[in-house]
């Protein structure tokens, strides 16, 4: 991995845009440097690490102004926040079905990228995220790879308005499923594997001609089965995951405000340990002042709750005989980072977390207190970054 | 007496807005001479210039050549003419190239610099101050104003 990483970096020294007519090839390499304090959230607690490596390369071929085609492959090690190794970021199709002044769609057919929320379509890639760890919130880093991309189709348009434009995203697709994914989704004791039906998303935005102002909305809804194996302690069965979120951002000269809310429901059937259905409610709000063209600072606060109707998680705790404590119920996160651009294209980004409660560090659909976390934990975290 | 006061405040305000509009930076939207369009509303450039638009209407690629993001040049641009602002480009344009989107814009050191990669490259586009001297084998884009 490090000789990887090596390769990359020197690439990006020697190398710059590599382009002729019909081919692009870009890429990105970042290691940080991290400690969780008081939480396993990325790795042993109260232990330094080397687990924050991003790489990623792409291709792209222009055929023609009707069609190209477009592929990444990135590594990712985050410790324990998801299963590290290569992976086919993205690979598809992308046809030019309408580009008039005022029209323009878009088909993207294979595996496609989510853009329905602020920092989806490129969460993986660490020049494009105001911080090194996003809102757990909205980009909950355990149901990271089911969130990025989908195999399936995926329209974009945009309208012109009189006053600004409209964009609006709709896809449909379903994502492979790893037995890792499988644990984030139901936890370590499943044994079984789990497959996605379907995943449908729809959103749409609208922004001022200047896009200084930025307002969306966006559903998503997926179903999921699990089937159980020999001496597996879930039973068959199945999920319903259902998201609808807003999104608004504000662009002034020196600062930035973002802000997404959202409320997500969570219905099981079948024998699953602990399970129940749930609606959980949670959202970000960031702020982000550029001093310069050179530094920024960044202010966020992040809430979630895993159940709206239990809050404080205490009904959580009772209901599983106190096996999970109640702080799993919920998650408050303060984030004060920096981001130093060295260079066009070098940046040192570097960040605190104070967190209280360990919601989303739960399984998404069943509720478990691995990875395991003390009621109030901390992450810091530096990450070293270029891209060419 | 304090309608004095309001007069001689607003004759400063009036007064700063003048001398803020005179020092307002001008720029130019220059091109490679393969580029057919030469004149282009201000939508359609800043759809150029936040990779939304990535062919010319002959269906030749667009290449967009910008200045460094901490360059004056680049943040008058972004500012003055395209309303927008350095950061916005930077994430727009990194967000397109790295989600298979589209081509990474080229980045250059100087204003002679860009001038030179716009002339080499056919389908590029790019902006110089306006008392910049002009040199052969680029076209000039009129920018025509919203009605």
């Amino acid at each position: 991995m490090r000789i990887f990483l090596g390769m990359l970096l020197t690439m990006a020294i020697c190398y710059d845009v590599h382009a002729d007519n019909h081919w692009s090839f870009n890429g990105f390499a970042a290691q940080g440097v991290t400690r969780s304090e008081n939480s396993s959230f990325i790795d042993d607690a109260n232990k330094t690490s080397l687990n924050l490596t991003e790489l990623g390369a792409n291709v792209r071929y222009t055929a023609n102004d009707k069609l190209q085609v477009v592929a990444q492959v990135v590594y990712l090690d985050g410790g324990n926040r998801y299963p590290d190794g290569v992976r086919l970021d993205y690979a598809f199709l992308d046809y030019h079905l309408v580009d008039t002044n005022k029209d323009k769609i878009n088909l993207h057919l294979g595996r496609y990228k989510n853009r329905h929320w602020l920092y989806s379509a490129t969460r993986d890639v660490p020049q494009t995220r105001p911080s090194i760890i996003l809102p757990q919130s909205i980009y909950f880093d355990g149901f990271r790879d089911v969130a990025l991309r989908s195999d399936g189709l995926s329209f974009l348009g945009r309208h012109g308005l009189q006053k600004g434009e409209l964009e609006w995203n709709w896809s449909f697709g379903k994502s492979d499923f790893s037995g890792d994914l499988t644990q984030s989704l139901l936890g370590n004791q499943a044994r079984g594997r789990t497959e996605q039906r379907y995943v449908h998303q729809a959103s749409v935005y609208w922004s001022t001609p200047t896009l200084n102002w930025q307002f969306g909305i966006s559903l998503l809804d997926s179903a999921f089965e699990y089937k159980s194996r020999a001496l597996d302690l879930l039973g068959d069965g199945e999920s319903r995951f259902q998201r609808a979120q807003l999104s608004l951002r504000y662009s002034a000269p020196n600062f930035e405000i973002s802000s997404e809310i959202l409320q997500e429901s969570v219905e099981l059937t079948g024998a699953v340990l602990f399970a129940s259905n749930r609606t959980g409610q949670g959202g970000y709000v960031q702020y982000q002042h550029y001093l310069n063209p050179v530094l920024s600072g960044l202010l966020r606060y992040d809430v979630y709750y895993a159940d709206k109707d239990d809050k404080s998680g205490n009904r959580l705790s009772t209901r599983t005989g106190n096996a999970i404590p109640a702080y799993y119920g919920y998650m408050r996160t303060a984030t004060f980072g920096l981001q130093w651009n060295m260079s066009e294209r070098w940046r040192l980004q570097a960040e605190y977390h104070n967190v209280t409660g360990a919601g989303r560090l739960s399984p998404l659909l069943v509720p478990n207190a691995l990875p395991q976390a003390e009621k109030r934990w901390h992450i810091f975290a530096i990450q070293f970054m270029t891209w060419f | 007496m304090p309608r004095l006061g309001i007069w001689i405040l607003l004759s400063i305000l009036v007064g700063n807005t003048f001398i803020v509009q005179a020092k307002t930076p001008e720029y130019l939207v220059i091109a490679n001479e393969s580029v057919a369009e030469t004149a282009i509303d201000v939508s359609t450039l800043r759809q150029i210039f936040t990779a939304r638009k990535q062919f010319w209407s002959n269906g030749a690629a667009i290449k967009v050549v910008m200045q460094q993001q901490k360059s004056s040049e680049h943040t008058h641009f972004c500012r003055y003419r395209l309303g927008m602002f350095p950061y916005q480009l930077q994430r727009m344009w990194l967000q397109v190239t790295y989600s298979g989107q589209g081509d990474a814009a080229v980045i250059v050191d100087s204003t002679e610099d860009l001038m030179a990669t716009v002339k080499a490259t056919p389908g590029a586009v790019g902006y110089i101050p306006a008392d910049t001297k002009l040199i052969d084998g680029l076209i000039i884009v009129v920018i025509k104003e919203a009605r």
